[in-house]
């Protein structure tokens, strides 16, 4: 058990650390111009959440926090990522990053009970930042729902991939939160100190 | 009274200028379907599109004249681009900062940003700031030509 899990970690690290796996690459993008007419614009944001890291990671470890609780944090999610998307805030790249390594330590307690106060919160507040990141994806109503739904089957993939872990041992979905933190505070500092 | 246009009327108005009233309006509109503008002459119109409208075309016809949208210029980067090795670099370049760019003849048009000039500035490549209609490269699906059938 011991080596899969740190081929896991080290997996994930490594990944973390790779700018072709981060749906939003450190350089500066312009605003996308999402054109309502493309037949492709809901395929497109649907399989968004799934192109990188930044998004992929989170959905996953909310997805496996709700399972943890056995509470409705993916819900909670979708519907500040929705305003997030709604808000037309757009979030810089360091925050992504750090709503990743939020994400991972949601996973890190010890007792993973019912969900506290500051989980909501903070699940609130990953979901808004990285619905920023997501930003004029969702402008158009096709595309805000194919962002929705791929984003809903990401948290439900995160939930049943924790039920396997949590199945197999009980600290693995810990050192998969703890490697996402890592990840997500090295990449957060990258991007704020890129010299 | 508000109008409501769901398609173009026409391509192009084949009235004289001083029977076309105009509504200008910016490029992203162009990609939206649901919106509303003000024409020239104040009449009010809303959008709900089942197609792409084009710069120029014909929205409303009356006795009296034809309602032509007509895109608004704006502030670009005009890159000289004498070979089509250099057109290629300089697009590629650009492209790398995922900005959408405009080919036209001997020049290579992109919106006017901070990373854009920086870049052609470090490159040294000539450019000048020009107001025009920006019309940056879309590839439409009916435009992906399948590869020739080999021996045909």
């Amino acid at each position: 058990m011991r080596f899969p899990l740190l081929w896991f970690l080290v997996v994930i690290i490594a990944l973390g650390f790779s700018a072709e796996a981060w749906a939003h690459p450190g350089h500066p993008h312009p605003v996308e111009e999402v054109d309502e007419f493309d037949d492709e614009a809901f395929m497109s944001a649907l399989v968004h959440p799934f192109t990188g890291l930044d998004h992929l990671v989170v959905m996953l470890a909310v997805g496996a926090a709700s399972f943890l609780s056995r509470r409705l944090l993916g819900t909670c999610f979708l519907g500040a990522m929705s305003v997030g998307v709604a808000s037309g805030f757009a979030s810089p790249t360091w925050l992504l990053a750090l709503s990743v390594a939020m994400a991972g330590s949601l996973l890190l307690l010890k007792d993973p009970g019912p969900a506290k106060t500051w989980q909501w919160v903070l699940v609130a507040v990953i979901g808004f930042w990285q619905g920023g990141g997501h930003g004029a994806q969702g402008s158009s109503l096709e595309a805000g729902m194919g962002l929705f739904v791929g984003t809903a089957a990401g948290i439900w993939l995160g939930a049943a991939v924790a039920r396997l872990l949590q199945a197999r041992s009980s600290i693995a979905t810990s050192i998969a939160g703890a490697s996402v933190v890592v990840a997500g505070l090295s990449v957060t500092v990258i991007r704020l100190f890129p010299g | 009274m508000t109008k409501i246009v769901r398609s173009m009327a026409a391509e192009r108005s084949l009235r004289p200028e001083c029977e076309q009233v105009r509504l200008l309006v910016e490029r992203f509109l162009f990609l939206k379907r649901r919106w509303q503008g003000l024409a020239e002459d104040g009449t009010k119109f809303e959008f709900d599109l089942e197609s792409r409208l084009k710069n120029g075309c014909v929205i409303h016809r009356t006795d009296q004249a034809d309602y032509v949208i007509v895109q608004r210029e704006e502030r670009v980067f005009q890159v000289a681009t004498p070979t089509a090795e250099q057109a290629a670099l300089v697009g590629w370049k650009i492209g790398n900062l995922h900005f959408p760019v405009q080919i036209v003849e001997g020049f290579l048009r992109v919106t006017v940003d901070p990373m854009v000039e920086t870049l052609l500035k470090r490159e040294n490549w000539p450019y000048e700031e020009i107001s025009v209609t920006f019309q940056p490269l879309r590839l439409p699906p009916e435009a992906v030509v399948p590869p020739p059938v080999e021996g045909s």
